[in-house]
């Protein structure tokens, strides 16, 4: 067993083959995921979350540098983990009851029919409804279903709870997480809005053109962030320290930085909120990546990896 | 309790996995393939006892005939035209059956993104192509094997001591084994295809018009291909066609025939009724020494049907081989 | 059995939330010593909040002494939180004290800023207590954001 649900060391991904340039959606991601965190993979559109998960999910190949899940390349892990795709594919011919029977056989062993059947059962869905005559929630119901189901140590989701009406996503995203902690699954969620996921993840990467930019458990990632409010000139009084962004506001200013030791009497510090360090970095494209120890790749475990690819 | 019932319960018998995944994904094309046979069969019976039941009363009327067939002269020329033109149709099941695989079973995956969800599930993507192909194969099979059967009922009648038909497009394919030949090859080829366009519509035509062309092509050169018998005579009169022919068989195929000057370089058979209207009487300038004829034994039947169904065997292997590389390129 | 709702834009952080409304039942007598209170799953399942995060509130209580986990069992509630229980003296000087806040022309924020200076003085010596005694939902944005 290891304790790294997913390892990224320099990986890259080009679409549309080396004669396009910059044709990057992913490019130098390195990162570490420890197992049975909820992960938070967030950034802007296009930011390359979606290819991020699907190299995980094993169905992309990078283009440079390797990704480890489990312990093991992505293609050796297929029992192990589950993945939902953006847009929640499953077959419009079979019914939802065909596609659970489809849970079942595809992955003998593993499939725990009655959770599946609980979660398809509480969204008040028949069973003898096609998939094509299903909304789009509904559908997002049944995939979850499909990947709950299989009872994964590894949950891949991009985007999972877009098409769900608010009580639906309460209510899911509530069973996902009672699950997980149950069964110490590791989960990521992609989505491109933070929202309700600030309150269920505890462990965030923020993504933004194909680099992670922030990456730790999110205890340590607000602790590693002040906002201080002060009247002096930027320049002097935060010398010392990262500033990610700073405004002014009236005669003073308010900036978001990374202290590097005690900050400068006469400015009020606050301990700025999971959202306010996101928009921050996501105003200021410019502002360095920090990953803290914990997301940070472990050199020996790399070498492994890259032995398993090899 | 009652939606949980119903999500228990179970359709499908003994299939197990990939196998009951893939047969319940094409169930529709299963039961139409299906429904192909039972119906040809039925017209296959219907025509056969129609012939037996209506026997010919006359034949070689002069303008149209006064009792006729749901048009035709009699129920006999009915069942022979319906055979003739199901031996061309059975050339077609290559079409439908690449066509069905490129298409509908593998690349509307790739287009519609339902291949994400397979692929990450415990069985691997090389298994999901494993198990749509054998699925293809063993359907496909069970799918021509009665219709060669349907087509040799059919023509059962018209089948005297003399047999002539075998080497005709459509007739040779439907003794079985190269049309089953062809039809497996259509099964890799519609892999392969649906692999590399990934598109429905475009990797149906493409790879129906691969899978017709393989038999059309071969049919075209089959027996130019395969060496032929040849036997060959002193002087020029004894020659075929004038009913003292040199008995080469009478179900033989015969594919060339003429003469054979001093030189050794042969002419065709009118070379000595150009000249002079009649092809016993040869010009002396002509210096004809001997006559030969090029054929085919009915022997060879057997040997072009195993090297046909070889090489069409080799190949669909090949194109498998080919569609499981492109697969571990595109999945990891 | 109490339920937590978890106010997501209060910006107190979500374990606080929990610690301070298991102590408004405590206060209120919803909960009393003995009782059990919701499993880490339930909690999770209703509110689609952290796991770690629950966790997290039910050591704080666990580390005031408030609650116990029995292994296996559950977490249970060991003493009550009397002092400002329902109809407690207390609690009545304070009612009349904001009745006549009120007539005097305070409104709801007013008295909300005078409540948490006064509480900023008398209990500006005791550290980590801002947590402890912080009951009412107005003033918990101020607490939260010391913790």
């Amino acid at each position: 067993m290891t304790d790294t649900a997913i390892e990224a060391a320099a990986l890259g991904k080009r679409f549309g083959g080396p004669s396009r340039s910059g044709g990057w959606a992913l490019r130098d991601c390195s990162f570490r995921l420890p197992a049975a965190s909820i992960c938070a993979v967030v950034g802007p559109n296009g930011a390359g979350k979606s290819t991020l998960l699907a190299h995980a999910a094993g169905l992309l190949e990078p283009t440079e540098g390797t990704v480890t899940v489990l312990g093991a390349h992505p293609s050796a892990t297929r029992e192990r983990i589950a993945y939902v795709a953006q847009d929640k594919p499953l077959y419009p011919q079979l019914t939802v009851a065909e596609t659970l029977r489809l849970g079942l056989e595809l992955n003998p062993g593993r499939w725990d029919a009655s959770l599946a059947e609980r979660i398809v059962t509480d969204g008040d869905l028949d069973p003898r409804a096609r998939i094509r005559a299903l909304s789009g929630g509904q559908r997002t119901r049944v995939a979850l279903a499909l990947a709950l189901g299989k009872r994964p140590e590894l949950l891949l989701l991009d985007e999972p709870m877009a098409d769900l009406d608010p009580l639906a996503r309460h209510q899911l995203m509530g069973t996902l997480l009672a699950e997980a902690a149950e069964q110490g699954t590791t989960v990521v969620m992609s989505s491109h809005i933070l929202g309700e996921l600030a309150h269920a993840c505890d462990f965030l990467l923020l993504v933004g053109e194909g680099r992670i930019r922030l990456g730790g458990a999110i205890d340590d990632l607000v602790a590693a962030h002040r906002l201080v409010t002060g009247r002096g000139p930027l320049t002097d009084a935060l010398a010392p320290h990262t500033v990610i962004e700073s405004r002014a506001t009236g005669r003073g200013l308010t900036a978001l930085i990374r202290p590097a030791g005690p900050v400068a009497p006469g400015w009020e510090t606050a301990e700025p909120s999971l959202e306010d360090i996101l928009l921050a970095h996501l105003r200021s494209p410019d502002a360095p990546a920090l990953l803290t120890p914990s997301a940070s790749v472990r050199s020996g475990s790399s070498d492994m990896s890259a032995a398993v690819t090899g | 309790m009652s939606a949980s019932a119903t999500l228990r319960r179970t359709s499908g018998g003994r299939l197990r996995g990939p196998y009951w995944t893939t047969v319940r994904l094409h169930r529709p094309i299963l039961w139409t393939g299906l429904a192909l046979v039972i119906a040809a069969a039925a017209v296959a019976v219907f025509l056969r006892v129609s012939a037996a039941a209506f026997p010919e009363k006359q034949w070689n009327c002069i303008g149209a005939c006064p009792d006729t067939f749901l048009g035709f002269a009699s129920a006999s020329v009915l069942l022979e035209t319906f055979a003739d033109f199901f031996a061309v149709a059975l050339l077609f099941l290559p079409l439908l059956i690449g066509a069905v695989v490129a298409g509908p079973m593998i690349a509307r995956e790739l287009e519609s993104g339902t291949y994400r969800l397979a692929w990450t599930q415990s069985a691997s993507p090389a298994r999901w192509l494993a198990t749509k192909l054998a699925v293809a194969a063993i359907a496909a099979t069970a799918l021509v094997l009665p219709l060669v059967g349907i087509f040799q009922f059919l023509r059962a009648p018209f089948t005297g001591p003399v047999n002539r038909g075998w080497v005709q497009r459509g007739v040779f394919e439907a003794y079985g084994p190269v049309l089953i030949a062809y039809s497996l090859l259509a099964v890799a080829i519609g892999a392969l295809v649906g692999l590399l366009v990934r598109r429905t519509l475009p990797a149906m035509a493409i790879a129906g018009v691969v899978s017709l062309s393989m038999p059309m092509a071969v049919g075209t050169v089959r027996w130019d291909v395969f060496p032929v018998r040849t036997v060959t005579g002193e002087g020029s009169g004894l020659f075929v066609g004038a009913g003292r022919a040199v008995d080469i068989g009478r179900d033989s195929f015969l594919m060339q025939s003429g003469y054979v000057t001093a030189s050794g370089e042969r002419l065709p058979y009118n070379a000595c009724w150009r000249r002079t209207r009649d092809m016993e009487t040869c010009p002396a300038d002509l210096n004809i020494t001997s006559w030969y004829i090029d054929f085919h034994p009915h022997s060879h039947f057997w040997w072009v049907t195993f090297a046909e169904t070889a090489i069409m065997l080799a190949l669909a292997a090949a194109a498998a081989w080919a569609a499981f590389r492109l697969l571990r390129r595109s999945a990891v | 059995m109490v339920e937590y709702r978890i106010d997501r834009r209060s910006g107190v952080a979500t374990y606080l939330q929990i610690v301070q409304q298991t102590k408004q039942a405590l206060r209120l007598g919803l909960l009393e010593p003995g009782d059990q209170l919701p499993t880490a799953r339930e909690v999770v399942e209703t509110t689609a909040i952290n796991p770690n995060t629950v966790l997290k509130a039910y050591r704080e209580l666990e580390r005031e002494g408030l609650v116990e986990a029995r292994r296996g069992l559950g977490t249970f509630v060991r003493r009550s939180l009397g002092a400002a229980a329902a109809g407690s003296p207390l609690r009545s000087e304070l009612a009349a004290w904001a009745s006549r806040a009120r007539a005097s022309g305070l409104d709801r924020d007013d008295v909300a800023a005078l409540f948490a200076s006064v509480l900023e003085e008398q209990f500006a010596e005791r550290p980590g207590a801002g947590a402890d005694e912080s009951g009412a939902g107005q003033i918990n944005e101020t607490e939260g954001d010391k913790a």
